[in-house]
């Protein structure tokens, strides 16, 4: 106990010579703020009779693999938002391992209060259901991260957060790519699950499906380019071929649909189904993925005068 | 870069559950050897008690295979006043290792044992 008090001493000496980010009530809120994101991406998921059950219905080896595409899009989320930008390779991955093993914690916990892992529950069932819930708590902990901190948490890097990157030139077009596929898989997560895609593509008659596909494409290019949300962009085209808005609400369809693929087959849904079922329910998931592509990219692609106005007013 | 007691308990915390977690899935992944759903009835007749009209006979179901059953029906057959009598229960899903706790009803208190048989289940 002299040993911590002494260090918490010497910690808010650190406190006033580094700024706030030292102090162990700054990172005690950073693990609330964290927890608190967790929750606020998981809960529907942590909610959702199909996740607790796919843990013993899916092998292990797609529950790591699932796990292992929740971490790639948690460290690439982390490199290209720009959030704490001097950070090297290394501290980029252990800060992604801590915020896995917070995803970890935080839906051990909510399990066991909702009684969906208790003494009764087989060690493999238990481990499943946690690893699979962390998924969604670990984007909402990542988020937490970035998105959802006070400028004030961070006055150093202030410029660098917020709603986006501080200038365009932060986030490229793969960069975008990226965040779409990560904010897609987030999206439709919250679907996959669920009975529901499949009905709705074994149910779909083809001419529905044909519709349906320019409707995303139509509705997702004016969510990026014409409605004027926040972090929208003008129609611009760049350097780049994927820097045109046409190109670039194909290519995140185009990833849109892979994800949902992934996730159909992770969660067996292609198993042992027609090609026609299979792209029936991917078109329909897609839907969901690709309005979270869009979102991913209103949160990473604004011009720099469009997000400085909220820290501004803060 | 870990300026305090504190982020070090997080990080040691972190890696420890996601080591742990990975660890866990993949070695059960390696070792797991595919075998069916082997569904195992443990009666618990001295708990057994009476409700008006019943006969109530817990029990606990195990699955001793590595694949999860669902829509498990079980069967319990016993002989009250000389007559037999059935019992069917349906369990929704059996995981592997996880205990489900059902129950068999019968018209009265059984003259002699219990036994519960499989009827079926399907493959998720």
């Amino acid at each position: 106990m002299a040993r911590r008090v002494h260090g918490e001493a010497v910690m808010s000496k650190a406190h006033e010579r580094n700024g706030p980010k030292s102090s162990v009530s700054t990172t005690l809120r950073d693990l609330v703020r964290a927890s608190g994101g967790g929750l606020l991406v998981g809960l529907p998921l942590l909610y959702t009779l199909e996740m607790w059950a796919h843990s013993f219905l899916l092998p292990s080896w797609k529950i790591v693999v699932l796990v292992g595409v929740a971490f790639v899009v948690v460290v690439g989320y982390s490199a290209v938002s720009g959030f704490r930008r001097d950070r090297t390779w290394t501290e980029l991955l252990i800060d992604s391992v801590e915020t896995m093993g917070i995803a970890a914690v935080v839906s051990t916990v909510a399990l066991l209060l909702l009684g969906r892992i208790g003494a009764e529950t087989g060690l493999r069932d238990a481990v499943g259901k946690i690893a699979l819930e962390m998924i969604p708590v670990a984007f909402g902990v990542s988020l937490a991260g970035t998105q959802l901190a006070s400028p004030e948490d961070d006055p150093e890097d202030a410029e660098d957060q917020g709603s986006a990157v501080a200038n365009e030139g932060g986030v490229g077009a793969f960069g975008r790519l990226f965040i779409a596929g990560g904010a897609a898989l987030l999206f439709a997560l919250n679907i996959a699950p669920t009975e529901e895609p499949v009905l709705l593509g074994v149910e779909a008659e083809w001419w529905m499906l044909l519709l349906v596909v320019p409707a995303t494409l139509a509705i997702t290019f004016a969510l990026v380019f014409y409605a004027d949300f926040r972090g929208g962009r003008a129609f611009e085209v760049g350097d780049s071929p994927l820097d045109h808005p046409f190109t670039e609400t194909l290519a995140a369809y185009a990833v849109s649909l892979l994800v949902c693929l992934l996730l159909m087959w992770a969660f067996g849904r292609t198993d042992g189904a027609s090609w026609s079922t299979i792209v029936g329910q991917t078109v329909m998931l897609a839907v969901v993925a690709s309005f979270g592509a869009a979102a991913g990219r209103l949160l990473v692609g604004g011009p720099p005068e469009k997000q400085q106005q909220p820290q501004e007013a803060s | 870069m870990r300026q305090n007691w504190l982020e070090w308990v997080v990080l040691a915390i972190s890696a420890a559950a996601v080591v742990g977690l990975v660890g866990f899935l993949l070695v059960d992944g390696l070792i797991d050897g595919g075998r069916p759903p082997a569904p195992r009835v443990e009666l618990m007749v001295d708990a057994a008690y009476e409700i008006p009209g019943a006969w109530i006979v817990p029990a606990t179901v195990k699955n001793d295979g590595d694949r999860t059953a669902e829509a498990l029906v079980l069967r319990a057959t016993a002989t009250i006043d000389g007559v037999e009598e059935e019992s069917e229960v349906t369990v929704d899903y059996l995981p592997p290792g996880t205990d489900v706790e059902i129950s068999f009803g019968l018209s009265g208190e059984p003259d002699g044992e219990v036994t519960v048989s499989t009827v079926g289940f399907r493959l998720p």
